[in-house]
């Protein structure tokens, strides 16, 4: 029987130029600098974490457990002042509830090029190849600590660029040839479900490309630091539910009016282009977080955060690889719009120098456009609306040791609480 | 002769500005080549007010290590790494450092855990061979930390 092409499963195939290239590539980045080299050294690094989640639906509890360790290796030459890093990382997660309990994947890996500047204020100018880690200053798009790989990982390159007050970079990669459990860019309801189902020991995840390019200045004017950034993120699936997107954003940190006060502030513009009318436009991602400092000892600072993702009139904000909308409602940013009070503090406690750090929050949510979220599979009748009480505490008796418990109790027209515990080893 | 110099003015810096110091002195230890491991123990003793000036010329690996420091593992006429000089240093600072470091107080930990606090930069290598001129300035960067911790 033949399968049409659009149904057949993805196997991302590796264009066979790109292959010739790299392979070329590689060998003069290995053989040259052992030749020039001065000195050469390794470093290692270690990850561990247990996550856990207990999650009760009012309809019956049930717990979830991840257990992932991440490592690295890498030796690196000095060569005048270029220096190169070839680096090797692999992560393996098991989780006995999820359908495919073992996850084995490569991690960051790759050459990395540096030239070091002659001072320490110095410019520096730095690249790499292979797997990389994407990154962005508003922490909103491609950043998630409480994700196996907290970077968005893809294959590709990056170059970046500091000189003085001004960081400047740029990268592009492939995220087909990712493990789809280790992706965090899932455009579609059905791609984040389909992501945890799979039994086989590696899938690929959907074929999509993508860009970053940032530019970051400190202290452009009141002690404020800026920046822009500019993400394209090309899907090239040949099935159904595609969609492209295309984001502009600029942010801004630093103190708002006394110098107790910081604000961090992001505005994103976001272009999706999809087969589904419904999913293709303009959306928005704007949030502002003030964080005052206190004096009390029992208190370290009080924060006021306002979240808008998409909803209204606009698409639905076609959200990239980064954190949860909260602790109970576990949802990407988009078609949401909060508001979140919170204290927090940090008090000194035996052993020396550990500390235990308590936080509050309440937030708000509202849910505009009032649909089924599929990951948290809160099921709002007519447009949600609700509010989450967040209690959280982070101790660590010696750093590389947290220990982490969250919870979230989210009240509305559906009732859930969540609690969440994380234990981690950093070596 | 030249270390004691150099120390001297680390020393009289704590009350008087390094940069009031003769130039010459800073120059005397940064021009030491190779700066070796020998070289590093005795500006970090006697800055940290181990042994008396006088007594720094006089001081070798083998006294620090009967005093229970860890003395890094290198041909004493090579020039020091930064991270045997992070190792040598951090036990001085009486530092309590990361997990890594307080498992194994290895020279890479040692270097890791000073880079964490600024006194290496983030593109800093930890093989890479350390003059005096920058071991002069990572201690005096050490010495202003630790009193500005002390108040």
């Amino acid at each position: 029987m033949k399968v049409p092409k659009r149904d057949r499963p993805n196997r991302a195939p590796a264009p066979r130029g790109l292959v010739s290239v790299a392979l070329v590539v590689c060998s003069i980045v290995v053989t040259a600098p052992w030749i020039a080299a001065q000195y050469s050294g390794g470093d290692w690094g270690l990850d561990m974490r247990h996550q856990s989640a207990a999650i009760d639906t009012g309809q019956g509890a049930f717990i979830d457990a991840v257990d992932s360790v991440r490592l690295f290796g890498e030796v690196y030459q000095r060569a005048g002042r270029f220096s190169l890093t070839y680096r090797l990382g692999a992560g393996f997660a098991y989780s006995a509830q999820l359908e495919r309990q073992t996850v084995l994947y490569p991690g960051r890996s790759g050459f990395a090029l540096l030239r070091a500047p002659m001072t320490t204020s110095g410019a520096w100018l730095g690249s790499e190849i292979g797997r990389i880690a994407l990154s962005d200053p508003f922490g909103v798009l491609f950043f998630n600590p409480e994700a196996r790989e907290p970077g968005q990982l893809a294959d590709g390159f990056e170059v970046h660029l500091r000189r003085r007050r001004v960081f400047a970079s740029f990268s592009a990669g492939y995220l087909g040839w990712l493990d789809k459990c280790v992706n965090r860019v899932r455009m579609t309801a059905r791609e984040r479900l389909d992501a945890t189902k799979s039994g086989d020991l590696f899938a690929f995840a959907r074929p999509r490309g993508i860009a970053v390019g940032r530019v970051e200045v400190e202290d452009v004017i009141h002690r404020q630091d800026a920046g822009a950034m500019l993400v394209a993120q090309q899907d090239f699936g040949d099935r159904g539910g595609s969609l492209s997107s295309y984001y502009a954003g600029v942010f801004a940190r630093g103190p708002a009016l006394l110098p107790e006060l910081h604000h961090r502030s992001v505005a994103i513009v976001a272009y999706s282009v999809s087969e589904a009318p419904s999913r293709a436009g303009v959306s928005l991602l704007a949030r502002s977080r003030l964080a005052y400092t206190l004096s009390p000892w029992w208190v370290s600072s009080a924060r006021l955060a306002l979240t808008f993702a998409g909803g209204g009139i606009l698409a639905p904000f076609p959200a990239l690889a980064g954190p949860d909308v909260s602790v109970a409602f576990a949802e990407q940013l988009s078609d949401v719009v909060v508001l979140e009070l919170g204290v927090d503090a940090s008090y000194r406690v035996s052993p020396a120098e550990a500390t235990i750090r308590p936080d509050l929050a309440l937030r708000l949510i509202w849910v505009p456009s009032g649909t089924i979220t599929p990951q948290s599979k809160i099921e709002p009748d007519g447009v949600f609306g609700g509010f989450e009480i967040g209690p959280a505490v982070v101790y660590q008796p010696i750093r590389g040791l947290d220990v982490i418990a969250r919870a979230g109790i989210l009240f509305g027209n559906t009732q859930r609480t969540v609690i969440r515990f994380e234990g981690r080893i950093t070596l | 002769m030249r270390i004691v110099l150099s120390v001297t003015a680390l020393v009289v810096g704590t009350t008087v500005s390094l940069a009031a110091q003769s130039g010459e002195l800073i120059h005397a230890a940064a021009d030491r080549v190779p700066f070796t491991a020998e070289d590093s123990v005795r500006l970090i003793a006697a800055a940290f007010g181990t042994v008396s000036l006088d007594d720094v010329e006089k001081l070798s690996l083998q006294d620090v290590a009967a005093l229970g420091y860890r003395v890094p593992a290198d041909r004493p006429e090579r020039a020091v790494t930064k991270k045997r000089f992070a190792l040598l240093l951090a036990q001085w600072l009486d530092h309590l450092g990361g997990l890594r470091y307080a498992l194994a107080v290895t020279p890479i930990a040692a270097f890791r855990e000073l880079q964490r606090e600024g006194l290496f930069a983030a593109w800093e290598l930890p093989g890479e061979p350390l003059s005096g001129a920058e071991a002069l300035e990572i201690v005096r960067s050490a010495l202003g930390r630790a009193r500005s911790a002390e108040r």
